[in-house]
């Protein structure tokens, strides 16, 4: 009897202590305490993960225009490095220098100003001009679908692209071993790097790859134009669409849009999906003052011309074409209207047997166009935080 | 009865790479006939995407009490080796002993406390902390050279302490959040152990199954399998069992 109480006492001592079991206490992190407050001594980061990945509206998926995966904790790694002045010679520049996120990652110098204030040769290219940077540029994984970089297209890869912008003399001076050195010195980098690749080892083709991750993040698909284009009623692809009239659109919008389609559409791309020509001469001069991706052919047809830009949020990119020389829109429009200059390699869309075309457009065409053009701002994307300066 | 069937098959599955938040020690049926009998066991333990050992204890200090210990080590690494994980846990239990002939009745009562470790690409990491109650009722026959013992463990499993990487993905924090929602669990385990040999020295073949609905969803191993052997170490000390 008395073994059995013995037994009986153990027994509710055990379902006592199972009484006194707290609530869980669970804690989700992602960075370590220690870590973090290191990184929120010089950035403004969340504790929280940032999701970069690009998420597509549905029906832009439909059309084919699928972004390569984005790894999350490269790109935050490359958001730091595109803001950070210390990866260039004078530690005044950074890539963000030349691209600023409030008008589309590009700039509004006519051409863009590096190290020691020394003056480039071309307009800074908008970053946040694609719908998906990662689903347009870069022939590595799109072949000749893919778009290649600057003006000249002289690089394959976005890779290939900052690094040639990080050793150029008047954009950051800097080289390999310079940057390397430059990122190992900054305490901040230490955990990023160990989020990205599981150590911190620095080296310059982590950096070039961060960087990349990062633009490949970039995407401007939520404006006027986009919304509409998706809600508008219609069988068939985007581009099928594209030919009615939207509803939520003004009719000075809808006009223009008429008038993009055919006028402008054949180069810049229906949907501003894809440019339909790689490069073009679009005859801003008779002679050849810049070769352009001639320059790196070496082709006699290809001199003079450049790369043809894709237009989302292009009322915010200003100063307009390859040299930065068209301050506003209106003076892009009265170019294509009037002024297109009989260039030897001139695109034949713009042009009429040797003759450049005129287009003619009247003050009000000139003005729907505009409009039209104003749709393709992108607030959300110009807003967006998770393309921000990280700096304190 | 399939439940049952899957216990005498020999299981060697060997899947992609799971992250695992719990899995099932052996529910050890100890043969224990009069006081003084101790049994020491090693065994080695494997599941569906790990491995590791065990060890158990059993001294009868007296007639009909006992005290059982055991403790759990388990470890595994995804085949492409960027995820690996581990698991332990330490448990020590009361008891009382019912001899019958060739048969042993076991009623045991214990506790316990583990941690399951995991570590996903780029340094990411899960680590959730539990104590775990149980009452485990075990039979052990023994015929000649063969012991055949099976039991029933209920559990009661909670889960205190987390801390989890969110980089550890969405797939293992959604499991995680459930566990954090669900704890504490009740749940069954069942089991069976094999064991050829004669005194001291026994091979030891044993199998346990958890019984949940939610098993996979919370991230836990179902099953474990484990050889190994166990000594009585009470024969140092006793040249014979006395006949009863």
């Amino acid at each position: 009897m008395k073994r059995v109480f013995r037994y009986g006492l153990a027994v509710l001592l055990l379902l006592g202590i199972i009484g006194c079991e707290e609530q869980p206490d669970f804690e989700y992190y992602y960075y370590e305490p220690e870590d973090y407050a290191l990184l929120s001594r010089y950035l403004n980061i969340p504790q929280e993960p940032i999701d970069y990945s690009v998420k597509l509206p549905e029906a832009m998926r439909f059309s084919g225009l699928l972004p390569r995966p984005i790894d999350s904790d490269k790109a935050l790694l490359g958001r730091v490095l595109f803001y950070d002045k210390h990866l260039s010679k004078d530690g005044k520049i950074s890539c963000a220098s030349c691209h600023r996120q409030d008008i589309a990652f590009s700039d509004d110098k006519p051409v863009s100003r590096g190290v020691f204030d020394r003056v480039g040769t071309r307009n800074s290219i908008a970053l946040g001009s694609v719908f998906s940077f990662a689903a347009s540029y870069g022939t590595d994984l799109f072949g000749p679908d893919g778009v290649p970089f600057f003006w000249d297209n002289r690089a394959n890869t976005a890779s290939e692209q900052n690094l040639a912008s990080m050793t150029n003399p008047v954009e950051m001076g800097m080289t390999h071993t310079e940057v390397v050195r430059a990122v190992r010195a900054q305490p901040y980098y230490g955990p990023l790097f160990r989020k990205a690749y599981g150590d911190s080892g620095v080296t310059i083709e982590r950096i070039s790859e961060a960087l990349a991750e990062f633009v490949n993040a970039i995407g401007s698909f939520q404006s006027k134009f986009d919304r509409e284009l998706i809600r508008t009623p219609g069988f068939g692809s985007l581009q099928a669409r594209v030919h009615s009239d939207f509803p939520g659109f003004t009719p000075e919008e809808n006009r223009g849009k008429r008038i993009f389609l055919d006028r402008c559409a054949s180069c810049h791309g229906e949907i501003h999906d894809r440019p339909l020509k790689k490069f073009a001469s679009n005859g801003l001069d008779a002679t050849t003052t810049d070769k352009g991706v001639g320059g790196i052919t070496n082709l006699p047809e290809h001199m003079g011309t450049f790369k043809v830009p894709l237009l989302r949020n292009v009322a915010l990119t200003a100063p307009y074409m390859h040299d930065g020389r068209f301050a506003t829109l209106e003076e892009v429009i009265d170019h294509y209207s009037t002024g297109i200059k009989p260039h030897p390699n001139l695109s034949f869309e713009l042009r009429s047997g040797n003759t450049p075309i005129r287009f003619n457009f009247t003050p009000q065409q000139k003005k729907d166009l505009i409009a039209y053009l104003n749709t393709l701002t992108d607030l959300n994307f110009v807003n967006d935080n998770r393309f921000s300066n990280p700096f304190k | 009865m399939r439940r049952w069937l899957a216990l005498s098959l020999p299981w060697v599955v060997w899947c992609a790479c799971n992250s695992y938040y719990y899995a099932p020690n052996t529910l050890y049926t100890p043969h224990l006939i009069e006081r003084h009998d101790a049994e020491l066991g090693i065994c080695g333990l494997r599941g569906s995407d790990f491995s590791g050992f065990e060890f158990h204890g059993t001294y009868a200090f007296t007639n009909h009490f006992a005290l059982m210990a055991n403790h759990l080590d388990v470890r595994g690494r995804s085949p492409s080796q960027d995820r690996r994980g581990n698991g332990r846990l330490s448990e020590a239990a009361l008891g009382v002993y019912f001899p019958l002939r060739q048969v042993s009745n076991t009623v045991f009562v214990g506790a316990g406390t583990g941690q399951v470790f995991n570590e996903f690409p780029k340094g990411s990491r899960a680590t959730l902390k539990f104590h775990r109650y149980f009452g485990q009722y075990g039979i052990s026959v023994e015929q000649g050279a063969l012991r055949i013992g099976t039991g029933i463990r209920l559990n009661y499993l909670h889960y205190r302490e987390g801390h989890i990487d969110y980089r550890v993905g969405e797939s293992d924090v959604s499991k995680i959040i459930l566990i954090e929602e669900n704890s504490p669990f009740i749940f069954p385990e069942f089991s069976v152990n094999l064991r050829i040999g004669s005194r001291p020295v026994w091979a030891n073949l044993c199998s346990t199954i958890v019984e949940h609905e939610r098993a996979k969803e919370l991230g836990w191993a179902t099953q474990t399998i484990g050889l190994g052997l166990l000594l009585e170490v009470d024969h140092f000390w006793r040249a014979e069992r006395p006949k009863k």
